[in-house]
């Protein structure tokens, strides 16, 4: 019995032996790992003097719990003597912020650095990297260590950071002088209940849900680009001061009031607005002279002399972009003006007085102002109107050539309200709705060109006898200038070639007759 | 050929040479083989009529003038006989009644074995055979209840066709060559597992040529499989019942929530910014204040997680007894199989009648009838969404199973994948149905009758049917937990899949037989006639996306989606007639022959001209020599050569008829063509050469066997990639031959140390293959999910082909210094692997491939030792397989680092930054080096050597008239495996496909299990 104990001893035993053996390979495959100098980040600054300073500032911040317990990071180290003493006065929020600018998530060597790099720290700010000659990470000199530890990597730079306003931040640093911005801005947070975030801990005596709740600030218009508050995103800034801002205002109500309208408070309010916001674009705009940039209002923003003037070399270089000063504002017309609408129909809804200082004709023989198919009085629904040239049944005799002045005009409201005022200097595209009438040959066409202020239209009609119902077509793009003021505008209207004479019975001859239905002044999208 | 053709022809000559005859007087003692102690009172008779006992020392001194034989009987042994003109030995040995005998276990002129030692407490003999028999090569394919073993005998003779032995029921064929589900990716069904381990009485493995007589069916051998008979009349009762549990042996060591959220931020920053990432995986920063935080705070080893340990159980009983008249055996079984991935199970009912009736003295009847059910629950394998090993090893550790709330209490739903992709495995294992249902019937009617004392004829008809039915849906609609799968232009939001396959065979087969013994001599021949007709028939079908995942039918799946219906159907009717030739000179010369016609069908449907197959082989025992029996201490030395050539004709129907398949186009399905079929081709032959020697020592304390072996295969079938306008990937063709030598060795010890009985053997194999030829081709290129494979003239099969490497680039400088870049252009740098430039040209693309490694083993087989003491027993099986290569097709997905899957552990030392000297090349989202390409990076030896069971066993001394025998047992499997291969389990085996060989797709481990059971005999 004692030999079986024996046999069966030494078996167990050598298999116990051979089981031993069996996971090296498996070990040394799966478990092995690469040499490293410490096991931690902290380890490493704790072991090594010549940072002392640096790891004392993150137990004094109790930053080195967090490097401590984190995985994958780097972390740019400062030796002791490049340190400023002063910054052991920082306050201990000021000086978190500042050394979490010195980590990042992920491991980065020297070798994977890329030149204009930026690169995200637990600051959420980012690092701008420059690779050239003289490496360099946010202008300070960046010294590769490339120092793999347990849990991240070690490299060193030779002062230590400091944060940079972001563009958001930077506004609120300007002083008072930019104060109608800085207030508009904060004026349209919004603190909301996160629900989705929220947890929700029980049911009030309603059954209704209650929650931890979460409260978020939302702002309708920073979230329009992305919010400028956060540091992921490039964006370009232009902030006017508050003389800026009432000078843009100032003018607006003037040209309205000369054009001889009067600008609704609500307008009023809009045109504030605009002034106020067009503050941010996407990306960074370096030089903007002579751009035209979408901004946060979803507005192109004309950056020219005499549009919109901004220091051009003058700007502030924040952690998410770069900041214009801007010096002069000019609210483009489309944000006021609708369009202006010269409708002969509506000659009719004034009384005679008003007709006349309306409409009148400058050249021709005669104008009418008629309703298709004959009589001079409206009736409504029976056809249109327009101003019609005489009438011309000899061929060779002038061509029906009329034209017609207008001082002021209709603008059609968003409430389909009309209003006379003047066109005003500004560029406009023209549409329009004109032609002949003929009597005589039917399928031969014949062209009409038009002329506002005397300057023929781009696009001619062609037009093969009444006009039927369409609607406007562009006719091409007119420049009022500044010095024009509120002066009248003439359109003229030219039949460019006759019909024959008509050899039918009665041996009439051909009517050419030209007629303007309608005009529409609209201004463009870039009328400044 | 011609030494071969002279060798034989010396030898039958020497057989007929007379041979001294010396008689006289002689004493004779009788020993107890085992203990070796006298015999008393044996009873020694002679055919002259002489009867006398040994006295008490075993001694009896007999009178043998005249004398042919000489019988010896005594209670408890086993009855000898002595022929005198083998000589007279001065000692004899009796065996008791219960051992198996070395002698029965080796065949007398041809290459068989017989396993008697059958193991019960298994599903099928398979597994248990593993490493036990010389130049039998069983491999599982996988821990997966139910899905068995791939067997293979002295290698793979084809490279097309199927490899796999052929077995054999009772004596009659059993044609289930398996079949590759198209519902459970890799599972394959396992033919093996139709006879319960309890009912069978012996399985022998006929190697070489021994299989002659089978015709082309046997090329790759054959087991033959002896159901238990009631060999008394008394009725015997045995149940037994064992239970189990079996666990995985090893995990993959996987990256934690900590590590992996490094990994994937290193891998994703090679991709996108920081801040990118931050909005695309707010989850991989550890921050509180996102969105989401509470579902990813986790540490989940998601192994741990579908991974579990596993119950057996088995029960059964057998019955047998009977009258003069007729006898049954009756055998019935229950086994119910839990696999160690959760949900995953395979349980078969088993019953077995047979039955031996005496119509009269010459006339006897038997009638077999076994029955099988086996249903299980089963799982994907492979690369696949629906591969629960596959999702727990890629998932994100930082998940966790169900969905949770925000105070961290799990709520009833499976949490779903999320943007990382991959599938909740808990979901695939229960929200899915993955259902297996198999039936079979097996039976036989065989009927004989001695016309005379030397001729006999023999009828007999069997019948088999088998019918597996495979359903599984896939869920994922409502859940979100399961990756949809792309297939076709469509998501596959869930999928339902039906597969049935059914088959019928008929066995028919005539026999007339002539025996005669002569003078010195015993002459046996049989001449026979056999058919065999064998339908198979498979419905496939498929269709996604029904509209929630409480509807898993497929008439419920969207049919305005990818749907999908295939079939296959064949019929092989086989025609042969045989005739066998055995004649045994005074017990030492033998000399046999086989001769069969044999006609089939299998090209192009119609009856083909015939084949003759055959084989001839002589023996000569120079232990049974006169001059020799002075020697006390060999009983057999035995010389034996064979010469045989078969066929194999298991051509499967795509390579010799038209096939279509419907093919799915603008929601219109239509028959396309699927094949280009090769009506000329023909069955590969193989000729085989064996010589042997078998030795046994008369106390068989030792045996040893050694064949030597060398094979030809012409005629071989392989598979030619066509050019890519011809429309089809290629055709086969009979361009190639391939010979092979090999030795198969096993040697088995007994001895005692005083009342330990010692059992210690061994048995080693090996296959030396070379393709000799390869028609046209210097080489073909075959390629397989993940790699590919090449065959050249004169190399030895299937080998991996593709890049070398040279560690990983250290430095900028030696990136630079290399001056290398890949097919797309791309400038390999630091970190990156160093492939090499075989053409140097300084590009790295496919021409740079090489052979990186040969699946095939350079040697295989088993050890044991044995140990017992009076009752007590204690036996320990290993098995080993030295030197094949194995693609870890898996690991190239676990250390790729190219995506957010999970990584195993060596990731951790992947390179970072210049001077890193490691293994391990860096991190690149989406891989732009094709550092991952199939290199010999994931070529791994998959040599082992595994216990694959030691077992305890005692056998309770208790015996009455009633209880004849009670055993228990304690048996450990599997539970010690020594390998370097860094997967799960270095015994696994894909398909059977000689091309897949050694690809490791996932499939479920071999578990180690431990096994607790009783026996008892009534």
């Amino acid at each position: 019995m004692k030999n079986l104990k024996n046999i069966i001893s030494i078996g167990i035993l050598s298999i116990l032996i051979m089981m031993g053996c069996q996971d090296k390979e498996w070990d040394k495959h799966y478990e092995e790992s690469i040499h490293l100098e410490a096991s931690s980040l902290v380890e490493y600054l704790k072991n090594n003097d010549e940072y002392s300073e640096f790891y004392e500032l993150l137990k004094v911040t109790k930053l080195d719990s967090i490097v401590q317990n984190s995985t994958n990071v780097t972390l740019f180290v400062v030796k002791n003597d490049n340190i400023p003493d002063e910054i052991h006065n920082e306050n201990v929020d000021d000086l978190k912020k500042r050394l979490k600018l010195h980590m990042l998530h992920g491991k980065y060597y020297a070798y994977r650095i890329e030149e204009n790099e930026r690169l995200k720290t637990l600051n959420g700010k980012y690092l701008e990297v420059h690779v050239a000659d003289n490496s360099t990470i946010s202008d300070v000199s960046f010294l590769p260590k490339d120092l793999s530890v347990g849990n991240g990597v070690i490299q060193e730079l030779e002062s230590i950071l400091a944060p940079v306003p972001n563009v958001y931040e930077y506004l609120y640093s300007l002083g008072d002088e930019y104060s109608i911005v800085q207030e508009y801005l904060k004026g349209l947070d919004k603190r909301t209940f996160d629900k989705e975030n929220s947890k929700p801990i029980g049911v009030n005596e309603q059954g209704n849900t209650v929650y931890d709740s979460i409260w978020v600030i939302k702002n309708k218009l920073l979230e329009g680009v992305n919010d400028v508050r956060e540091e992921d995103n490039l964006y370009t800034a232009f902030y006017p001061t508050n003389n800026v801002v009432t000078e843009a205002i100032t003018k607006v109500r003037e040209d309205y009031a000369a054009s001889g309208g009067d600008l609704s408070p609500e307008l009023d309010a809009e045109l504030f607005e605009w002034t106020v916001t067009s503050l941010y674009t996407k990306g960074i705009v370096e030089n903007p002279m002579d751009m035209i940039v979408r901004t946060t209002n979803n507005d192109d923003f004309w950056i020219s002399p005499g549009k919109q003037e901004i220091i051009n070399d003058s700007y502030f270089k924040a952690s998410n972009g770069i900041v214009y000063t801007v010096t002069h504002l000019h609210v483009p017309k489309i944000k006021y003006m609708n369009k202006f609408v010269f409708d002969p129909k509506l000659y009719w809804m004034f009384d005679q007085e008003t007709r006349d200082q309306y409409m009148y004709l400058e050249e021709g023989e005669r104008v009418y102002f008629m309703q298709r198919g004959g009589g001079y009085e409206p009736a409504w629904g029976y056809g249109w109107y327009g101003i019609w040239g005489a009438e011309n049944r000899d061929v060779d005799d002038k061509d029906s050539y009329f034209k017609v002045k207008f001082p002021y005009s209709t603008i059609v409201t968003e409430d389909d309200e009309l209003k006379v005022v003047s066109l005003i200097p500004g560029e406009y595209e023209v549409y329009g709705q004109s032609g002949i009438t003929r009597f005589g040959i039917w399928n031969r066409p014949s062209w009409v060109q038009l002329y506002i202020n005397d300057v023929p239209m781009e696009e001619k009609w062609q037009q093969w006898s009444w006009v039927s119902n369409v609607s406007p077509i562009y006719l091409g793009t007119i420049v009022i200038p500044e010095e024009a003021g509120t002066n009248p505008i003439s359109i003229s209207v030219e039949v460019l070639d006759r019909s024959p004479n008509w050899s039918g019975s009665g041996g009439a001859r051909a009517r050419n007759r030209a007629f303007i239905k309608i005009m529409e002044f609209i201004p463009t999208k870039t009328n400044y | 050929m011609n030494s071969k053709i002279n060798f034989l022809f010396i030898l039958i000559v020497l057989i007929f040479i007379a041979d001294l005859e010396a008689q006289n007087v002689r004493a004779i003692k009788i020993l107890d083989a085992e203990k070796q102690l006298p015999v008393a009172n044996a009873i020694i008779k002679t055919d002259s009529g002489l009867e006398v006992k040994s006295n008490k020392d075993g001694f009896v001194e007999l009178d043998v003038n005249d004398v042919a034989t000489i019988y010896i009987r005594k209670e408890g042994f086993k009855n000898l006989e002595i022929k005198t003109f083998n000589g007279i030995k001065p000692t004899y040995f009796l065996f008791s009644e219960d051992v198996n005998q070395m002698k029965d276990k080796f065949g007398a002129v041809w290459s068989s074995v017989k396993e008697t030692d059958i193991d019960h407490s298994d599903l099928s003999f398979d597994i248990n055979s593993r490493g036990k028999i010389a130049g039998v090569l069983i491999q599982q394919h996988s821990g997966m209840p139910g899905e068995g073993t791939e067997i293979t005998i002295r290698g793979n003779n084809s490279l097309s066709l199927s490899n796999k032995p052929l077995l054999v029921v009772d004596g009659q064929i059993y044609q289930n060559d398996g079949y590759e589900s198209p519902v459970f990716e890799g599972f394959y069904n396992n033919p093996y597992n139709l006879v319960n381990t309890h009912d069978i009485e012996s399985v022998t493995f006929l190697k070489g040529s021994a299989a002659a007589m089978y015709g082309s069916l046997g090329s790759n051998g054959a087991i033959l499989i002896s159901t238990k008979r009631a060999n008394e009349l008394k009725t015997r009762i045995k149940v037994s019942s064992w239970q189990g549990i079996s666990d995985i042996d090893h995990k993959i060591p996987l990256l934690n929530n900590e590590q992996w959220i490094n990994k994937s931020l290193e891998v994703l920053q090679t991709d996108l910014t920081i801040n990118e990432i931050y909005s695309a995986y707010p989850s991989l920063f550890n921050n509180p204040d996102n969105v989401g935080f509470h579902q990813y705070k986790y540490n989940t080893n998601w192994q741990d997680e579908i991974f579990r340990l596993a119950i057996s159980q088995n029960y059964s009983a057998q019955v047998s007894g009977g009258d003069e008249v007729a006898k049954y055996y009756l055998g019935i079984g229950y086994n119910n199989n839990d696999g160690i991935v959760s949900n995953t199970n395979f349980t078969r009912y088993s019953t077995r009648f047979n039955t031996d009736v005496n119509i009269s003295k010459d006339f006897k009847v038997k009638v077999n009838l076994g029955v099988n059910y086996n249903d299980g629950q089963l799982i994907d394998s492979g690369i696949n969404n629906n591969n629960p090993i596959y999702a727990a090893l890629f998932k994100s550790p930082i998940l966790q199973p169900k969905k949770v709330n925000f105070e961290g209490e799990e709520l009833p739903d499976y949490d779903p994948y999320h943007i990382f992709n991959v599938s909740n495995p808990l979901a695939i294992l229960n929200d899915n149905e993955s259902k297996y249902v198999g039936y079979s019937l097996l039976g036989n009617f065989d009927l004989s009758y001695q016309i005379n004392d030397n001729f006999w004829v023999n009828g007999s008809i069997g019948h088999t049917s088998w019918k597996d039915e495979q359903h599984s849906f896939i869920s994922g609609v409502t859940s979100n937990a399961i990756v949809p799968t792309y297939i076709y232009n469509n998501y596959a939001n869930n999928q339902v899949k039906h597969f049935v396959a059914k088959n019928s065979s008929l066995h028919a087969e005539a026999k007339l037989g002539y025996n005669k013994s002569f003078h010195h001599a015993n002459l046996n021949v049989v001449f026979g006639t056999r058919y065999l007709s064998n339908k198979y028939e498979t419905i496939y079908s498929y269709g996604m996306n029904t509209s929630s995942d409480k509807f898993i039918t497929l008439n419920q799946t969207n049919p305005n989606d990818f749907r999908d219906i295939s079939s296959d159907f064949y019929e092989r009717r086989l025609f042969s007639n045989y005739l066998t030739f055995d004649y045994m000179i005074k017990n030492k010369y033998n000399l046999s022959a086989t001769i069969n016609y044999e006609q089939n069908n299998g090209h192009a449907s119609s009856i083909s001209g015939g084949y003759l197959y055959g084989n001839l082989g002589a023996s000569y025992d120079v232990g049974a020599e006169p001059w020799f029996s002075s020697n006390a201490f060999l009983d057999i030395l035995r010389f034996r050569m064979d010469y045989g050539r078969s066929g194999n004709s298991r051509l499967h129907a795509g390579l010799t008829d038209k096939l279509y398949q419907p093919k799915n186009f603008s929601n219109v399905t239509g028959l396309v063509r699927k094949n280009i079929y090769n009506s000329n081709i023909d069955n590969e032959i193989t000729s085989t050469f064996t010589f042997g020697v078998d030795l046994i020592s008369d106390r068989e304390t030792i045996a040893l066997t050694i064949d030597a072996w060398r094979s030809t295969t012409k005629n071989l079938i392989v598979y030619n990639q066509t050019d890519n306008f011809i429309g089809f990937d290629g055709v086969y063709l009979n361009d190639a031959e391939m010979s092979a030598t090999g030795i198969d060795l096993a040697l088995n010890t007994k001895f005692n140390i005083s009342k330990f009985n010692f059992a210690f053997g061994g048995n080693i194999s090996n296959r030396m293959n070379k393709v000799t030829e390869l028609g046209d081709n210097d080489m073909l290129v075959t390629s397989f999910n993940g790699g590919q494979k090449i065959i050249r003239e004169g190399s030895s099969g299937y080998h991996f082909y593709g890049l070398k490497t040279e560690g990983v680039f250290i430095d900028a400088d030696e990136a630079t210094a290399s001056n290398l870049i890949n097919d797309s252009g791309y400038r390999y740098q630091a970190g990156d692997m160093k492939f090499t430039d075989i053409t140097e040209d300084g590009i790295i693309n496919d021409e740079d491939f090489v052979e990186i490694g040969d699946p095939t083993p350079d040697f295989f087989g088993g050890f044991y030792g044995r140990i017992s003491y009076g009752n007590l027993s204690l036996n320990a099986q290993f098995s080993y397989v030295s030197g094949g290569d194995v693609y870890n097709f898996t690991r190239t997905l676990l250390e790729g680092q190219t995506s957010t899957v999970n990584q195993n552990r060596s990731v951790l030392r992947a390179w970072t930054n210049y001077g890193d000297v490691t293994d391990v090349p860096r991190v690149s989202y989406g891989d732009p080096a094709l550092n991952n390409a199939f290199s010999d990076r994931w070529i791994e030896d998959g040599s082992y050597i595994s216990l694959t069971d030691i077992t305890l066993a005692y056998e309770l001394p208790i015996k009455s008239n009633t209880l004849k025998r009670s055993k228990v047992f304690l048996k450990g499997r599997n539970i010690w495996t020594s390998t370097s291969y860094l997967g799960y389990s270095p015994e696994f085996n894909y398909n059977g496909n000689s091309l897949l060989q050694g690809v490791d797709y996932s499939k479920m481990p071999v578990p180690r299990s431990v096994i607790i059971g009783v026996e008892i005999e009534l």
